[in-house]
């Protein structure tokens, strides 16, 4: 199973949980004291900032210990033994991440670990894919993938590693359905919607067990990856274009209907039981789908013109979220509209949001190439005066 | 927090009776992201779409009108924002309800299409293209402080490195400004870098706007060490500009040891490393070493990346101890 030390993951989860309630002003500083000498800190976690600087460090040395491999072997390189150096490299960053950064060093998303993980999963793989002589069948290398990934998934609890591995899975039966049966071609659509939602049930029932509190992040992941691929393996668009991509069948679909059916109904069904059973994945899965099925409906019919379309919907966004503020104004039937986060969260959240403001909207009078900015020249102190 | 490391935490004794019974009351369920995330959306949709039709339609609405409109909903908005804004503080200030932010931002979007309007339709600025750009970034600057916006804050910025002529957002910081064709470029960004930098150390240390100090160091600490960097690898001077990078490095670092800023540290250590690895290949590159210069090169970065590791993990190690209450 997992590769850190499982108290150390326990303890950090209590920490970081209690350390949230105590901002919510839920316990006293005493008792997350306490709570702190009860459950030390083991494993090493830098703060996030860090995490990417180490995350980008590792990819460099990595790809600087593969080059000086390959000017090693310059001479005598060849499909194979570039194949199977990759293999080596891969085998030797997983053995490195395994057995001194996670077991000696008790690294936990360090970036250091992140690195190594994304690191010898990718070398294995291009190794395989060398030594398989490159002509490989497009659903090997996607079980392939999702071999691996599936690992690093079980291994590390990694989440995006988690979202590959189901994404390869269902490329894998997606092509293995193309490349052997007609009939499964034919039925494709429907292979597709009863594998994931085989999944997300999977999925869901892991969800919340206490022996897979460690995967938590991965099983919600995974859970809106196979909500996403349910609806679009029955989304009328994608039917018809990779239909048409796939096995040149042009024009309507064969039971367009009953995909029409499923393009609608389906993100309305989890945005309903999103909210009645108050699932944040199910909601906001929902609430994202319903983009793709304007673009359905407007790829194929169009109604009004597109500035219509975007009046209208701006209207109705805005006079839904209004109404939904108006309507949560005091928190009714366990919603509420009041922030979670605390305030220390909604700082930083509040400084990313100045920045997505200044990239949508800074479209301002630029002045044109006659203007010239004479200013900045011989201004700045230092060196540029002196220039 | 889960039920059963709620009983385990109390079972211990590590929580009393009373933050027990606090932490057991149901939590309820917070929509605030997605509603605000539809709101942002319409707002967009909506400005877009508008926009659009007026483009469209200006034949039979005739310019004047839309003039008029567009000027009358900016006052419209500034007046709602003025009449519901709490008092003005030297610190921050909590919006009085949700919509208000997004009239505020309106408002001054609306200032600006405004002011490009006359500008395009009149030529009411005729060739002082800097005043086309000068004025809306006062306006913004101005509420920004007078609304305490920190979204309008970065128009204003941008703004302002607009009117200097060259781009800050983060996706054309890279994209848009030619520092190759054109080096005059580079000593914009430093004088603009220095100019937000400094901006970023008053408020923090004339306590006037504190909160404001993040966003005018964030855009100013990018664009000095980019265009710091473009003048090393462009320029002919580069030992210059290396010296003026290591002053920048030390005082951001400086700043990030007195803010406790895990941000700027990083990016801080990231942006010397550029310098330095590059002032290294230049060595390597002019000299005649041919494959031992490449051999050379790979070993500098490996060992210098094992550095700079290690220099991370000790300086996470350092302000984490300050950060711990």
């Amino acid at each position: 199973m997992i590769a850190y030390n499982t108290t150390g993951l326990d303890n950090a989860m209590i920490n970081d949980q209690s350390e949230t309630e105590l901002k919510r002003g839920n316990i006293t500083a005493t008792e997350m004291a306490a709570i702190r000498t009860a459950f030390p800190e083991i494993l090493y976690t830098p703060n996030f900032f860090i995490r990417i600087g180490l995350f980008l460090l590792t990819v460099v040395i990595a790809i600087c210990v593969l080059g000086l491999m390959m000017l090693v072997m310059m001479a005598g390189i060849n499909e194979t033994t570039a194949g199977g150096m990759l293999l080596f490299f891969g085998v030797c960053a997983y053995a490195f991440l395994e057995m001194w950064w996670i077991k000696d060093k008790d690294h936990f998303r360090s970036g250091i670990d992140d690195a190594l993980i994304w690191i010898s999963g990718a070398s294995v793989l291009t190794g395989f894919i060398v030594l398989l002589n490159l002509d490989t069948a497009t659903s090997i290398c996607c079980l392939i993938i999702c071999v691996i990934a599936a690992w690093m998934t079980i291994r590390f609890a990694d989440m995006l590693m988690a979202l590959t591995a189901y994404i390869s899975g269902i490329a894998f039966v997606f092509f293995f359905g193309f490349e052997h049966s007609a009939l499964a071609a034919d039925l494709m659509p429907f292979i597709i919607m009863a594998a994931s939602l085989g999944a997300y049930l999977g999925f869901s029932r892991l969800s919340g067990k206490y022996a897979y509190r460690h995967y938590e992040n991965c099983l919600d992941a995974l859970r809106s990856a196979s909500l996403i691929t349910l609806y679009l393996a029955g989304n009328y668009f994608v039917v018809r274009e990779v239909g048409a991509s796939m096995l040149h069948k042009t024009g309507p679909v064969p039971f367009g209907w009953l995909f029409w059916i499923f393009t609608f109904a389906v993100p309305a069904l989890y945005i309903y039981s999103g909210i009645r059973r108050k699932d944040r994945i199910l909601l906001r899965t929902g609430l994202i789908l319903v983009a793709m099925v304007v673009f359905t409906v407007r790829y194929y019919h169009s109604l009004m013109p597109i500035e219509t379309a975007m009046v209208l919907g701006g209207v109705l966004l805005i006079a839904t979220a209004w109404i939904v503020i108006a309507y949560l104004k005091r928190p009714r039937h366990g919603f509420t509209y009041e922030a979670d986060e605390t305030g220390e969260e909604m700082a930083g959240l509040k400084a990313a949001e100045a920045v997505i403001i200044a990239q949508t909207f800074h479209k301002t009078p630029q002045p044109d190439d006659s203007f010239k900015f004479g200013g900045g020249t011989g201004g700045g102190g230092g060196a540029s005066g002196e220039y | 927090m889960d039920p059963n490391l709620i009983n385990k935490l109390s079972g211990q004794g590590l929580i009393g009776p009373e933050s027990r019974e606090k932490l057991l009351q149901p939590r309820l369920f917070s929509v605030h992201w997605d509603v605000n995330t539809l709101l942002y959306l319409g707002v967009l949709l909506l400005s877009g779409g508008l926009g659009i039709l007026v483009y469209k339609n200006i034949d039979t609405i005739g310019h004047q009108v839309i003039l008029l409109l567009i000027g009358l909903t900016c006052g419209l908005c500034f007046l709602y924002a003025h009449k519901k804004k709490r008092p003005f503080s030297r610190h921050k200030v909590l919006a009085p309800n949700v919509g208000w932010d997004y009239i505020v931002l309106l408002g001054c979007l609306l200032f600006i299409t405004f002011i490009t309007y006359l500008q395009a339709q009149y030529n009411v600025f005729g060739t002082r293209y800097g005043s086309a750009t000068f004025i809306p970034m006062l306006v913004l600057l101005f509420s920004a402080y007078y609304f305490d916006h920190l979204g309008v804050l970065s128009l204003a910025i941008t703004n302002f490195a607009a009117w200097m002529g060259i781009a800050i957002t983060p996706y054309e910081i890279l994209a848009s400004n030619h520092f190759n064709t054109d080096s005059r470029l580079i000593y914009t960004g430093i004088l603009l870098g220095a100019i937000l930098i400094t901006a970023g150390y008053l408020s923090e240390r004339f306590d006037l706007k504190k909160h404001f100090a993040f966003t005018y160091d964030n855009f100013g600490v990018h664009i000095i060490f980019i265009a710091t960097l473009a003048g090393m690898f462009l320029l002919d001077s580069y030992l210059l500009f290396f010296a003026l990078l290591c002053g920048i490095a030390a005082y951001c670092y400086w700043q990030s040891r007195q803010r406790k800023s895990f941000y700027f540290m990083m990016i801080t250590v990231l942006y010397l490393y550029i310098g330095i690895s590059y002032l290294v290949m230049r060595a390597l590159f002019y000299s005649d070493l041919d494959l031992g210069g490449i051999y050379l090169g790979l070993f500098y970065f490996i060992g210098s990346a094992v550095a700079v590791v290690r220099l991370l993990i000790v300086e996470n190690k350092k302000l984490k101890a300050h950060d711990r209450v």
